[in-house]
């Protein structure tokens, strides 16, 4: 039973022609996206806007109009903070999935978000009555979402590690229980905090990228790219730890200092992601899910192939957020929820009928 | 150069998994670890592949086990647990190609393993088909060429190992046998198949010990922990000793086609 190296290799490249095309198909969903959440906004929709600032701007010859330096100011840094956040989410998700070798793995359900939210709440609470920190601001609330973030992420993992292995109901139940903690605390403290602090509190439980700055990017930027690379260069750890751990260790993977390594990395993006954009649910879980149901389920691939549709996704999410009741907004976690969760519930039962991929 | 083991003990929960074990086995030998349910089998290959905690000593090419990091063991032995689980859905070529994700083959070199290794366990026809769609025994073929390509990927290391922990338990009767024949061709000092091995030993478990009798050069028998004899199959397939370590009454017969002991288990 011989097979030629040929028609292996063009199996091979015909996956690598498919994979070049999402990749374009992803990109230009992109940038369309990008370009009209600069180009519609609440008081105008123009398609040329964008370039008229650019241009505006760079020759600084022009007085900026209204509309152009709210574009330059408020719609261009929110649509790239939604763009970061969408990615970061996604790939957060992906390696999560990777870590307990399981597709329900979410930052939201496992009570991460929930926890980097306690810690930016406490946060903007405590700040208010310490001057020194309510100069710090958006980096004392970054710095508190990640450490609530890393409390939650370990809480999670440790309670649901049984004899080494990673037990799904405890798994899911440990995120039940963490999510159900963090949602107590958050009640306790709103119901303490002033009406001021109250708005924000209810600005983090339902996520909105409406406070997104240049500052909030130049923070967040930096740190989320950082960590979705370091996750990138553990792909083919994660490829061997979906074979179970003790393939993994002989295969050659130290799998408890990678996995502690991708939870510190899941930690840091979730709570900067939370840090400026509030909870949003679904992403991790729904692009990674639907890229191993139309592509690949390998990580040498999954995780850039998670951060374009994740990013994508949450841009036109934004876009809905700020159109479909406009003047008025729409928190887009609560969007993305209500489009997240039927989803969801389709894939499962698509995947019952369809036998093999055990949950 | 060969895999050592010297009062080798395990004690889990104060209850002695392995009861002071002290043999050796080389490069170019296999052998079939035997012995009932709970005799510490598998405990004793994951001792000897470095990823269990024991008392005593067990060094791999003199080094001690556990002066060997798990990446630098990777390239000296390669290993199939029992159960391998995978819950996503791989191509059969990318579950194969995981083995040398972590080396620097190059694309080319990567895929004629992949079809070489898939051949030697007769998988070669699943290569583009979902892992999740094939049947137990085709899983454990296609688990067993992932083995053989972390194998094959360091082919230039000499005296190697592969511990294999029930690599027949789902397979049929052809494949039982094609796989350890396989696996002795791989082994033997002068092998002339394609993939070339620099005295590579394997250690297998089997409960068939009419498999063992017939691919391997010795048998290593545990019973309740403590290592009962390890030997040719020859000395250790009699009545006698399989009566007192699996409580079953047999008649040993002699294979006509190659002289190695056989057991029929009696009926009464």
């Amino acid at each position: 039973m011989k097979i030629s190296i040929s028609t292996f290799t063009q199996t091979g490249q015909s996956h690598g022609y498919k994979r070049r095309l999402e990749f374009a198909l992803l990109s230009f969903c992109l940038i369309t996206f990008l370009w009209l959440g600069v180009s519609i906004g609440a008081s105008d929709v123009n398609l040329l806007l964008p370039i008229e600032s650019l241009y505006s701007s760079l020759l600084g010859t022009l007085e900026p109009s209204i509309t152009q330096s709210v574009v330059l100011n408020i719609r261009l840094p929110r649509v790239i903070m939604a763009l970061l956040v969408g990615a970061a989410l996604a790939v957060s998700g992906a390696s999560l999935q990777g870590v307990c070798r399981n597709p329900l793995a979410d930052p939201g359900l496992l009570g991460i978000s929930a926890g980097a939210a306690v810690g930016a709440v406490m946060m903007i609470l405590f700040a208010n009555h310490v001057p020194f920190l309510h100069v710090a601001g958006p980096y004392a609330v970054s710095v508190a979402a990640f450490a609530g973030a890393a409390i939650a992420t370990f809480s999670v993992y440790s309670l649901a590690q049984v004899n080494g292995d990673i037990q799904i109901p405890t798994f899911l139940l440990a995120g039940v229980a963490i999510n159900a903690l963090a949602g107590a605390i958050i009640g306790g403290l709103s119901f303490v905090a002033d009406d001021q602090a109250l708005r924000l509190i209810t600005f983090w439980m339902m996520g909105s990228l409406a406070s997104a700055t240049w500052t909030s990017v130049a923070i967040s930027a930096p740190t989320l790219a950082i960590a979705m690379f370091a996750i990138y260069r553990k792909r083919h750890a994660l490829n061997l730890i979906l074979l179970g751990e003790a393939n993994a260790r002989f295969t050659g993977i130290d799998v408890e200092k990678v996995k502690t390594q991708l939870l510190w990395l899941n930690a840091l993006s979730v709570g900067m992601a939370v840090a400026f954009s509030g909870i949003i649910g679904f992403i991790g879980l729904v692009v990674p899910h639907i890229l191993r149901m139309s592509s690949d389920t390998n990580y040498r691939y999954l995780i850039v192939n998670s951060a374009l549709p994740g990013a994508a996704l949450l841009a036109l999410a934004d876009l809905g957020s700020r159109m479909l009741i406009a003047p008025a907004e729409l928190p887009i976690g609560i969007l993305t929820s209500l489009i997240g969760a039927p989803f969801f519930i389709g894939l499962l039962i698509q995947q019952k009928r369809r036998a093999g991929f055990s949950l | 150069m060969s895999i050592q083991a010297t009062n080798l003990c395990v004690t889990i929960n104060g209850r002695k998994i392995l009861d002071d074990l002290s043999f050796a086995c080389r490069a170019g030998e296999i052998t079939a670890i035997v012995g009932e349910n709970g005799a510490g089998k598998s405990t004793l290959l994951n001792c000897l592949a470095g990823v269990s905690e024991f008392t005593g000593e067990i060094t791999l090419n003199k080094y001690p086990i556990e002066s060997l990091s798990l990446a630098t063991l990777a390239k000296y032995r390669a290993v199939l647990p029992q159960n391998s689980s995978l819950n996503f859905p791989f191509s059969v070529d990318e579950v194969v190609r995981l083995a040398m994700s972590l080396g620097c083959l190059s694309q080319a070199e990567q895929e004629q393993i992949i079809v070489d290794s898939l051949a030697l366990v007769d998988a070669t026809q699943f290569i583009d088909r979902n892992y999740l769609h094939l049947s137990g025994g085709e899983k454990q073929r296609v688990q067993l060429a992932r083995v053989l390509a972390q194998l094959r990927a360091h082919d230039h290391q000499e005296n190697r190992f592969v511990f294999l922990d029930e690599p027949t338990s789902a397979l049929d009767l052809k494949h039982q046998h094609s796989t350890l024949k396989m696996l002795r061709e791989l082994c033997a000092p002068n092998s002339e198949r394609g993939h070339r091995s620099k005295n590579l030993g394997a250690l297998v478990i089997v409960h068939d010990l009419n498999l063992a009798s017939f691919y391997c050069d010795k048998i290593l028998l545990l019973d309740g922990g403590r290592l009962i004899a390890h030997d040719t199959p020859e000395k250790i397939l009699q009545h006698h000793i399989i009566k007192k370590s699996f409580g079953i009454d047999v008649i040993v017969g002699s294979h006509p086609d190659s002289n190695k002991p056989y057991l029929i288990p009696r009926l009464q």
